[in-house]
């Protein structure tokens, strides 16, 4: 198996799309307004006629390429490219403001590297056993794993716990329309398009480029540019020591943030920004510029990235808004991510893992090689690239079923993320419920089929408990240690 | 925000009432016999809980006191734009099965990077037919997506 892993993933032709897959993250990345989501949805539709092996890997490069691209306008423009950057950008700033952009850029390369490579060696250890694990789940194990992660809505939601749970109840809801899979029953629409169901990347596309798409252009004639000169990438020995030790500790934290569902990298980049705060021996000079806080921030949203595909990959649950769509790019080549996958495709699996290991080794050659070039990527002006994003928004959501239908639903899609995202309702909780919604209903359904509609099902073994004790936790943990700490 | 919230509470509430009551009209358990819950079952639960989740963002909303409340703009000249742009999306997409993509993305390019930009109209123009050109050829011919519907299609 191990040959035919190396040959798959070091194919000229496959390492050929994970260049092109990192180059175009990186370029979308550093582009303010355009994110990791939408790079990877705008893109999802160029692999529908590659092989599943080209296609994920091609994607994986997007995704790591923008996590890392974002930090290049957040150390530039004080802007971050994607909202995973945002921490990189408070500390990143102050070196360009200091004369020291490609001191910044640097660190931010080598920490995003860092983190991300932490992350694949996690992806590596935990997936095969949490896959071994998975194998032993029945219905009743899948929905109450299903259901723990429709209550990570509520703790992923900020302040605004209702409305990040209406965006999650709106997306199951939507997922329930067309033909019922356990009974056959049409329920809501009996219009041919929808009978088996919505197309949930035609949403995605809607939801996460088309509604961002029109946010820019509310501000389309405001211009970015880059006053700094960027020189002396390669960091110092005394920088190359802070990296690796604080970029491998928030790589771990990112990654522990990455396997819970919805969770993203921006969570994960503030998350190991705080937490390096916390070990810095100079906690002062965070905002002013330090090398530990850029190198954290950025270990700890490239550690999400390999930490989002465990649990997609594993138990078919995804990590956060990118792995969704992978799972729809695996679903469209005619593969199920869960824990049969690794039985049944071992070397793609496999591939997978170090596809990672690739697509990591590329972005920290292309960011050193290729920072200028990527700079002036962000002189693109957003007067051209937004007409052109709108005809890949519907072109991506046309190609996925050659439906005009599905272009609709995209742009209805993209409109009601634009006022969702005006009400401050956060749209990811809709795709965890677009994905995970109809995995619960139908696991369920099919565990009260087997047990003959008896719910003691639910409650049998050990794994059912531990899910249980998960969700009341997830539900209930914040309350209780608040009061906790009110009695203190 | 408070204005905002309780329009999108009242919307969603009435989304979940709505599901509710076609619901109710679906087969129950005891029409199959089997012990599995009917069509309707998931749906109506969500829907209640969703329908919680809006009276909580709805009661929250009306406590909100005017000192606290953030105003949502939704009536500027950047709002304006994008209201602009979404009917003209609507419009683009209602007339893309009947013109083809190649004609109607071409004139959506043009319109849009011509109301945008302000650049010289022939440079627009050549910028419009060289990406709906590289679009319709990369999903054409590499891709093997069937881009050539419409009446017009090459």
């Amino acid at each position: 198996m191990l040959m035919e892993v190396l040959q798959s993933a070091f194919n000229p032709v496959i390492l050929l799309y994970m260049v092109v897959g990192v180059a175009a993250g990186i370029c979308i990345g550093a582009l303010p307004g355009l994110t990791a989501t939408m790079g990877v949805a705008l893109l999802l539709p160029l692999t529908f006629g590659m092989d599943a092996t080209s296609g994920i890997l091609m994607l994986l490069g997007i995704y790591v390429g923008a996590i890392y691209g974002g930090s290049i306008s957040a150390v530039l423009l004080h802007t971050p490219g994607t909202p995973a950057s945002a921490a990189t950008a408070i500390d990143g700033y102050e070196f360009s403001k200091r004369g020291e952009a490609g001191r910044a850029l640097g660190i931010a390369t080598l920490g995003s590297y860092v983190g991300g490579i932490v992350s694949c060696i996690c992806l590596w250890l935990i997936s095969p056993q949490l896959a071994k694990l998975a194998l032993k789940f029945s219905s009743a194990e899948f929905f109450l794993l299903a259901l723990f992660g429709l209550c990570i809505i509520s703790n992923i939601s900020g302040k605004d716990m209702a409305k990040g749970l209406i965006c999650g109840f709106l997306g199951i809801l939507t997922a329930t329309i067309g033909i019922d899979s356990v009974t056959s029953y049409v329920r809501f629409s009996d219009n041919v398009n929808l009978l088996s169901g919505v197309q949930y990347i035609a949403v995605m596309i809607g939801l996460f480029a088309m509604s961002q798409a029109f946010e820019s252009i509310e501000d389309i004639f405001s211009k970015d540019e880059v006053n700094t000169k960027v020189t002396r990438l390669l960091p110092t020995k005394e920088d190359l020591k802070i990296i690796l030790k604080t970029s491998s500790i928030t790589g771990l934290i990112g990654t522990f943030i990455g396997i819970v569902p919805g969770a993203g990298a921006d969570i994960g980049s503030f998350v190991g920004y705080n937490a390096a705060r916390g070990f810095s021996k100079n906690p002062e000079m965070f905002g002013k510029g330090a090398p530990d806080a850029v190198a954290a921030s950025e270990g700890g949203n490239n550690g999400v990235t390999g930490g989002a595909l465990i649990p997609m990959l594993t138990l078919g649950v995804p990590g956060d808004a990118v792995a969704a769509i992978m799972i729809g790019a695996l679903t469209i080549q005619g593969l199920t991510p869960g824990p049969m996958l690794f039985q049944s495709n071992k070397v793609l699996v496999y591939t997978i893992f170090l596809g990672m290991f690739i697509a990591n080794t590329i972005m920290v050659l292309l960011g050193f090689s290729c920072i200028r070039l990527f700079t002036k990527v962000l002189s693109v002006p957003k007067t051209i690239l937004t007409p052109i994003i709108f005809a890949l928004c519907v072109i991506g959501s046309y190609a996925m079923r050659n439906n005009l239908f599905d272009v609709g639903v995209m742009l209805f899609a993209g409109i009601v993320g634009y006022f969702l995202g005006k009400v401050k309702i956060p749209t990811s909780p809709a795709i965890l419920g677009l994905i995970l919604g109809p995995m619960a209903e139908k696991n369920f359904r099919t565990a009260l089929l087997k047990s003959g509609g008896s719910p003691v099902v639910f409650f049998n073994t050990v794994i059912c408990w531990f899910f249980i004790l998960l969700i009341v936790f997830s539900l209930f943990g914040g309350r209780l240690k608040a009061l906790v700490r009110k009695k203190n | 925000m408070k204005k905002g919230n309780i329009i999108s509470s009242v919307i969603v509430m009435a989304i979940g009432i709505y599901v509710l009551v076609v619901c109710a009209g679906y087969p129950t358990a005891e029409a199959y016999g089997t012990g599995v819950p009917g069509p309707g079952l998931w749906p109506m639960a969500v829907a209640g809980l969703m329908v919680i989740a809006a009276a909580a963002l709805l009661v929250k909303a009306l406590r909100t006191k005017p000192e606290d409340d953030t105003p949502i703009v939704m009536w500027t000249e950047g709002t304006k734009r994008v209201y602009i742009t979404m009917a003209a999306l609507v419009v683009y997409v209602a007339v893309l099965g009947f013109l083809g993509f190649l004609i109607s993305t071409a004139v959506m390019l043009f319109g849009f990077i011509q109301w945008f930009a302000r650049k010289n109209p022939l440079i627009t123009l050549l910028i419009s037919l060289v990406c709906t050109g590289a679009i319709y050829g990369v999903f054409k011919f590499l891709l093997n997506v069937p881009v050539d519907f419409g009446l017009f299609a090459i």
